[in-house]
């Protein structure tokens, strides 16, 4: 027995010895090792999965997009991949867009990046042998042409023309216009035809660019597909600042190194460090492994794991960026069915809710309760944040209030029809078509998660003590999101998540009161308000550029929102992300993720 | 040798045949429990498992848990009470007291400053360089003080710029400090406020009155200011529960407190005035005769003319207990804060009442552990009882039959085991969620998901007590009782099964243990009872980060103790029993 | 025994049918819709007529459109030729995906079936001759503190002493990112990443084990035929290791044959906290994301290797015990 033991201890002890003396040597003067708390897949390509730090990697993979989206959080064309720039509006109503690249532009592999790289890209990503690889080929679907090109009918796509070597043009439907954010139409990035599409050319005989016959399914199985080799996996020739040294199925560990042929980002810079390798972490255990240095960057840490960082700053072993979050905890209402329909009990439920203990408690402080539908770190909450404080309702816990909005909207009966009493009823009722409606909100929510965990908490008492019952049912995130899309009925009235704006927050989409065709996952609250779509409406019509007119829609938007309360506002984080001391003028933001800023920084 | 004679003896004449006659008059019942008795291990263990029982079953009704309560200011406090026991030193002549969260502050008589209660390392590095203090105010995490020559310090929590005096306040007389949670007030002479710290809780709107200001109060969602015209104005940018001032009282106000959401004014004619939600009546006594008031974090202490005290508001800590020996002593002074009250009286002593501390300490939600131990223990206990049963009977009954009659009853049975065995549990508990959803409560659900966990268990322990069974009947003993005719079921149930009792029982208890595990792994998974309702389980869950682990240890550690206590001494109870039932394991 | 054989295996095809028919039904119950899962709804967002077309597309190629008894024939038909499914979320073949998981997962429970067995059946048998004594209680105790707790929780308490506290271990991950060495290097770098999570695994089920072990062998060392060994004046090792330990078998044998189903389980405690990527983590976060074909291929490769070990099983009791008549 003891020799079992003694021999185990000391295989134990030999192989932590040798491993440590292993360790020191690979952590190289210029690699960082990223920690992501979603995991990592193989998908390197565009059109299949997109978990967040695949997202990341792709950015950084792909590069010379005509259309930047700007730290300061405009849309602007990239000079360092376009020359020229022009559009044109058309006799029926669409719009051309003509580009002209600049020249000296070449992949990582050196060579040459032409028009024909950029119309690839949209060609192979509507087009319906790509949709055969189980891909997503619908990026062309506001093109003038798409359809018939989807279908497969055609091998042209007319409203894409390659004008020459270096020029090329696309022309957008109709009826996406006026829009504030029309440049993001012109927005692509080029994709090695080549490699590919080896074999492949692309002509354009004045109707539309053409693919030859060489473009099929069976050549996309073995460039894109084959799981050694295939584009999907393996990269190896990309255009961003940064290209795929190796993925590794069995770790879920991926190693990024300079692109050298990379001219810059659209203010031309250019990244300094020299690796970035991509792991997983664990919320539990993250920052040990920063401490441990066996990980360089933690981004997007929020809650209280922000005080174990901070902690780990004053030792001076890890240093911090904080910026605000481009999003917002919620708790988001059914407003087409059951008495969540009812903008009173809505504002009963947020008068309820204690919302500014909730952020203290959730956050540590790290968090601000908000009033609308808005994230910190926008353009728009940051230069109007007077405005949005005096002029929308910032819902605070009174139960005086919530029994007056309820009583004023009729739920003043109890089980047996009769009069509401205080302290002898517990559930109110409202008559409606003769039948009595009880106060009960369904509520679907995640396990495991604190924020779940203090609404359970915090409302339903406080719910009762007005007369409202609140029942509540933990389900995956899937089956929440399907039932908060109504996919199979309608039930449950109130559903708590975060939500995180892009670089575009289409509202227009988001509150269209078109529930049959926009229910679900657009209009996620099923909200048919006319007033707030037309507030919605002017704003995507405003004039590209118009800032102030935008930011005046925006703000109307903001209180007619505000007023209707289709979820309620939690709270919008102060995002920190951790590094190594090493690592330099790194300094991201809310929508300026990472991957962005890491070009910027360098490591000592 | 009793046992193995005594089977094959029951065997041949029969269960009911009578006793021979060398054996002593004692039922086999009677043999068990004196076997049992001698048995020290097991006996502990009996003891330790009903006393885990008891306590989860009956400490409850004495000390309710309140699901919906937290407290974001008592979060993570270590276990200990010494919330109110002031420093020797501090007893005598106290000059001021100031309660934050968990800890509180005070200057004696020499001006030295003293920190007690649960204060972080952080708090308790009083600045080398502050001499002679005469004013301190505690906050949720951090200290502000002033001393003699008007200097202002501060330490604790740093974050938030809350360790950076603002440039303007050097050199600048002070009149009031004021810490709130990770917030900083500091009122000059001339009136002026100035504030810095957090500003995701509270933004000002000071322009207005900045330069009448008499006195400010802070919780920490409100803070109101008193006006030198004895008006009381709200200063947070955002509406607040105290926001809406009464107009009855303005102009007429001598002092102000505010509470978390609510607010109590003492006017010039003594009486109070109380606003804002969940306010209580003021006591009737001190109407008129009021000098001063105080606030905690929900309840108001206010000191009379007469020199006595009264408290009001919620009692959940006994902070609104005004305790009895102050009868009689006249008052000088009262400071309350957070769950703490302390009153100086005349004779220079200090009294003190309401939170002391927590016997195991808070989680991160500021939940009384101890609390949340015995109420989930009696959940946790529970379901794990009822899977196990339900394994326990199924496999015994199913391996029996089988692994007896063998041949075509054993193909059936085992088939049935198998296919059992292969449904998987985790898709089938996701179902019941959805289906179940909220029609049960959190107690009926979750004892569906451990049926539904002990119906689908079983096959295990079928097959186990089945390979007994099939080495066991081949034994001459069996060979014996059928040869003389005795019923199959006699001979399964009398004689078999009680030979593989000892796989049973070291079976059943393992699985009582692995039970109570797999409420706590259903809870790691998501599939557990949810918060706010405590389980063992779920409040390790709730542990899981190395920050919990290594920091905070008795969110982990009591949990985690009762565990493993009810499991080992199950187990003790369960090697004690088989020991007993059969006799043969004393031998050698 | 040939008769017998072919018997079981002809009883063995007819669970798999009966298993695979209530399989796809228990999983075509859980509610959720797998084809919006597969989709991004962030891109969807920007685009509703984009958002749509892809998500029918979805349900097509999922075959989310047929009845259900048509798409349980498909899917068994492909199971039976070798198309084990694709993955919704991933987008690619369930082969591909698990193969990488599945490969750390063997590997981590081969190491830790050796090392338990290795603890266990000496410590088991030692605990039951010395039985009753200081050492045996010992024993029964320690061991029970390891099954005691859950997983999660001794796995993180070890992480805090033997990574952060005293930092001999990684805290994660099954190798160091970016090592470069050859491959002896990279063999013991996995090896040196795989001892907490070892430790772990051993901790947590050694417990259990043990007293298996233990109560097989006091069991065994009270037969007759011990006694009569005894009696003869043979050597106790002897009595010990040969006679008794071969009574002692049978119940060994049957955990045996649950762990060799279990070495192709995988641990999600383990694997998440240690961010093990193994196949237990992947079959939870498969059915998180209703990836149904995920989850029905691995149950389904789990139906036949309990199966194929409840016969195994059977034929071990024969060899361990020859007294044991299957027919």
């Amino acid at each position: 027995m003891k020799k079992i033991l003694s021999f185990i201890l000391a295989v134990v002890a030999a192989i932590s010895m040798s491993s440590c003396s292993n360790t020191d040597q690979p952590e190289s003067s210029s690699q960082l090792i990223v920690g992501s708390v979603s995991a990592l897949n193989a998908d390197m390509m565009d059109g299949w999965t997109n978990s967040a730090p695949n997202k990341s990697i792709k950015a950084l993979l792909n590069g010379y997009e005509t259309v930047s989206y700007t730290r300061e959080g405009f849309f602007e064309v990239n000079k360092t991949a376009v020359k020229e720039f022009s559009d044109e509006e058309n006799d029926d109503g669409s719009k051309t867009f003509t580009i002209t690249l600049q020249p000296g532009l070449t992949f990582s592999d050196g060579s040459p990046i032409t028009a024909k790289d950029y119309v690839f890209n949209i060609l192979l990503y509507s087009s319906p042998e790509f949709g055969a690889l189980e891909a997503d080929n619908f990026s062309g679907i506001d093109y003038v042409g798409f359809e018939e090109f989807h279908s497969g009918e055609t091998r042209t796509f007319s409203g894409i023309r390659l004008l020459g070597e270096d020029t090329f043009s696309i022309t957008v439907k109709a009826e996406n216009f006026p829009y504030y954010f029309e440049l993001s139409y012109a927005g692509v990035s080029p994709l090695p035809t080549s490699v590919i599409a080896p074999g492949v050319e692309i002509s354009d005989d004045g109707e539309g660019a053409t693919l030859s016959e060489e473009f099929t399914v069976d050549l996309f199985r073995e460039t894109i597909l084959d799981s050694e080799t295939g584009y999907r996996y393996y990269p190896k020739v990309n255009a961003g600042p940064y290209c795929l040294e190796e993925y590794d199925p069995a770790t879920k560990q991926a190693s990024l190194v300079l692109n050298p042929n990379f001219l810059g980002n659209y203010e031309g810079q250019k990244p300094s460090i020299e690796k970035l390798i991509i792991k997983s972490v664990t919320d539990a255990t993250m920052m040990d492994e920063l401490a441990a240095a066996s990980v360089g960057l933690l981004t997007q840490v929020s809650g209280t794991a922000i005080d174990r960082g901070l902690d780990l700053a004053e030792e001076g072993k890890v240093e911090y960026a904080t910026y605000l979050r481009a999003g917002y905890g919620r708790i988001a209402f059914a407003a087409n069915h059951g008495p969540t329909q009812s903008a009173a009990v809505r504002q009963a439920i947020a008068y309820c809710l204690d919302r500014d203990e909730f952020a203290r408690q959730y956050s540590g402080g790290h968090a601000r309760v908000v009033d609308g539908y808005y994230g910190l770190s926008q353009r728009e909450y940051r230069e109007n944040r007077e405005a949005l404080e005096s002029e929308l309702i910032h819902y605070i816990y009174d139960l005086d209030k919530a029994r007056e909005l309820l009583v004023a909207d009729g739920w003043t009966k109890n089980a047996s029809g009769g009069e509401f009493q205080e302290g002898v009823d517990t559930l109110r009722y409202k008559e409606e078509n003769g039948q009595l409606v009880p106060l009960i909100i369904k509520w679907a929510n995640t396990a495991n998660n604190p924020v779940s965990d203090l609404i359970n908490t915090m409302l339903p008492g406080e719910m009762a003590k007005v007369g409202m019952e609140l029942q509540a049912t933990s389900m995956e995130m899937g089956k929440l999101l399907s039932e908060l899309q109504q996919a199979e009925g309608q039930n449950y009235h109130m559903f708590n998540l975060g939500t995180g704006f892009g670089s575009i927050s289409a509202v227009w989409y988001y509150y269209n009161p078109d529930l049959k065709n926009f229910g679900g996952s657009y209009n996620s609250n099923f909200l048919a308000d006319e007033e707030l779509y037309q507030l919605a409406l002017e704003m995507k019509a405003t004039e590209p550029g118009d800032t102030e007119a935008w930011d005046a829609k925006w703000l109307q938007f903001q209180k007619r929102w505000n007023q209707l309360l289709p979820d309620i506002p939690l709270y919008s984080d102060d995002y920190h992300d951790f590094f190594t001391p090493r690592l330099q003028n790194y300094t991201p933001d809310g929508l300026w993720t990472w991957e962005n800023a890491i070009l910027y920084a360098e490591l000592q | 040798m009793r046992g193995r004679f005594g089977s094959l003896r029951k065997a041949i004449f029969g269960s009911n045949a009578s006793p021979p006659l060398e054996e002593t008059v004692e039922t086999p019942l009677r043999t068990i429990l004196r076997n049992f008795q001698r048995n020290i291990a097991a006996m502990a263990g009996l003891g330790i498992f009903l006393l885990i029982l008891l306590s989860c079953f009956i400490l409850p009704v004495f000390f309710p848990l309140d699901t919906s309560y937290q407290d974001v200011t008592q979060q993570n406090v270590p276990p200990g009470f010494n919330m109110l026991r002031l420093p020797t030193e501090m007893e005598k002549e106290p000059v001021q007291i100031s309660a934050g969260s968990v800890f509180s502050v005070g200057i004696n008589g020499d001006g030295k400053v003293f920190i007690w209660g649960q204060a972080s390392q952080k708090l308790r590095q009083i600045p080398g360089n502050l001499r002679r203090a005469v004013q301190v105010s505690a906050g949720l995490d951090h200290v502000l003080a002033l001393d003699d020559t008007g200097r202002l310090f501060t330490w604790g929590n740093s974050r938030f710029s809350l360790g950076s005096i603002p440039p303007e306040l050097l050199g600048a007389e002070i009149r009031q400090v004021l810490a709130g949670n990770q917030v900083s007030l500091v009122l000059t002479s001339d009136g002026r406020l100035t504030f810095w710290g957090n500003e995701n809780l509270m933004t000002l709107r000071l322009q207005e009155v900045q330069g009448r200001i008499q006195k400010a109060a802070l919780s920490s969602s409100a803070c109101l200011a008193l006006l030198e015209d004895g008006t009381v104005a709200s200063l947070t940018t955002l509406e607040t529960p105290v926001s809406a001032i009464p107009e009855s009282i303005q102009g007429k106000v001598a002092d102000i407190a505010v509470t978390d959401k609510a607010a109590a004014a003492v006017t010039v004619e003594g009486r109070v005035v109380t606003w804002g939600s969940n306010v209580q009546d003021v006591p009737e006594a001190l109407q008129g005769k009021a000098v001063s008031i105080e606030a905690g974090r929900s309840h108001f202490t206010a000191l009379a003319s007469d020199g006595t005290v009264f408290s009001w508001g919620s009692n959940n800590f006994g902070q609104s207990d005004v305790p009895s020996s102050l009868e009689g002593e006249k008052v000088t002074a009262v400071y309350a804060g957070s769950y703490q009250n302390y009153a100086v009286t005349e004779s220079g002593k200090v009294k003190t009442w309401g939170l002391k501390g927590y016997l195991m300490g808070t989680d991160g939600y500021g939940r009384d552990i101890f609390l949340r131990l015995i109420s989930g223990g009696r959940l946790t206990l529970t379901i794990g009882a009822i899977a196990v049963i339900i394994s326990t009977f199924i496999g015994i009954l199913v391996g029996g039959f089988s692994g007896y009659y063998g041949g075509k009853v054993d193909m059936v049975l085992m088939r049935f085991s198998e296919i059992v065995g292969s449904i998987p549990f985790l898709p089938l508990a996701m179902i019941l969620s959805a289906i179940v959803g909220n029609r049960v409560s959190e107690l009926g659900r979750i004892s569906m998901i451990m049926v539904i966990l002990g119906v689908l268990s079983w096959p295990g322990l079928s097959r186990l007590v089945r390979a007994q069974i099939l080495a066991e009947r081949e034994k001459e003993f069996v060979t014996a009782a059928r040869a003389v005719g005795v019923r199959e079921q006699t001979i399964l149930f009398r004689h078999i099964i009680p030979n593989v009792i000892t796989v049973i029982i070291v079976s059943a208890t393992l699985d009582f243990a692995a039970c109570l595990l797999t409420e706590s792994s259903l809870s790691f998974l998501g599939f557990g009872v949810v918060e706010p309702s405590p389980t063992w389980g779920n409040m390790l869950t709730g542990s899981q980060s190395s920050t919990v682990i290594g920091t905070y240890w008795w969110r982990w550690v009591f949990p985690a103790l009762a565990l493993s206590l009810a499991t080992i001494s199950i187990n003790l109870v369960g090697d004690g029993l088989r020991d007993a039932i059969d006799p043969k394991s004393s031998e050698r | 025994m040939g008769r017998y054989l072919a018997r079981r295996l002809l009883y063995m095809i007819f669970v798999f049918f009966v298993v695979s028919i209530l399989l796809f039904g228990i999983y075509k119950l859980v509610p959720g819709d797998p084809a919006r899962l597969m989709l991004d709804s962030t891109l969807a967002t920007t685009d509703p007529e984009r958002y749509e077309a892809m998500y029918e597309a979805a349900r097509e190629r999922l075959g989310l459109n047929d009845p259900i008894p048509i798409q349980y024939l498909k899917w068994i038909g492909n199971m039976l030729t070798g198309n084990f499914g694709y993955s919704s979320v991933y987008r690619m073949d369930v082969i591909d995906m698990v193969a990488a998981p599945m490969k750390n997962t063997i590997l981590l429970n081969l190491a830790a079936l050796v090392l338990v067995f290795c603890i266990t059946i000496p410590l088991g048998i030692a605990a039951a001759v010395r039985k009753n004594s200081l050492f045996d209680h010992t024993i029964q105790v320690g061991t029970i503190v390891g099954y005691s707790l859950p997983a999660f929780l001794i796995a993180l308490v070890l992480i805090f002493l033997l990574a952060v506290k005293v930092p001999a271990f990684p805290i994660s991950g099954v190798t160091t990112p970016g090592f470069q060495g050859n491959a002896f290097q990279k063999a013991l770098d996995v090896l040196y990443h795989m001892c907490l999570p070892l430790l772990v695994l051993a901790l947590s089920s050694a417990g259990g084990l043990t007293r298996y072990v233990r109560a097989a062998m006091i069991d065994a060392l009270r037969m007759d035929c011990i006694r009569t060994a005894r009696a003869k004046g043979l050597r106790e090792k002897v009595v010990i290791y040969t006679h008794a330990f071969r009574n002692a078998l049978i119940p060994m044998v049957t955990i045996l044959t649950g762990w060799f189903v279990g070495v192709f389980g995988g641990s999600v405690v383990i694997e998440t906290i240690f961010l093990w990527n193994g196949i237990g983590k992947v079959l939870v976060d498969s059915l998180r994301q209703q990836d149904f074909s995920v989850v029905l291929a691995m149950q389904m490769f789990y139906v036949v290797l309990t199966l194929a070990g409840n016969l195994l099983m059977d034929l071990g009791y024969c060899l361990a015990d020859p007294r044991v008549k299957l027919n």
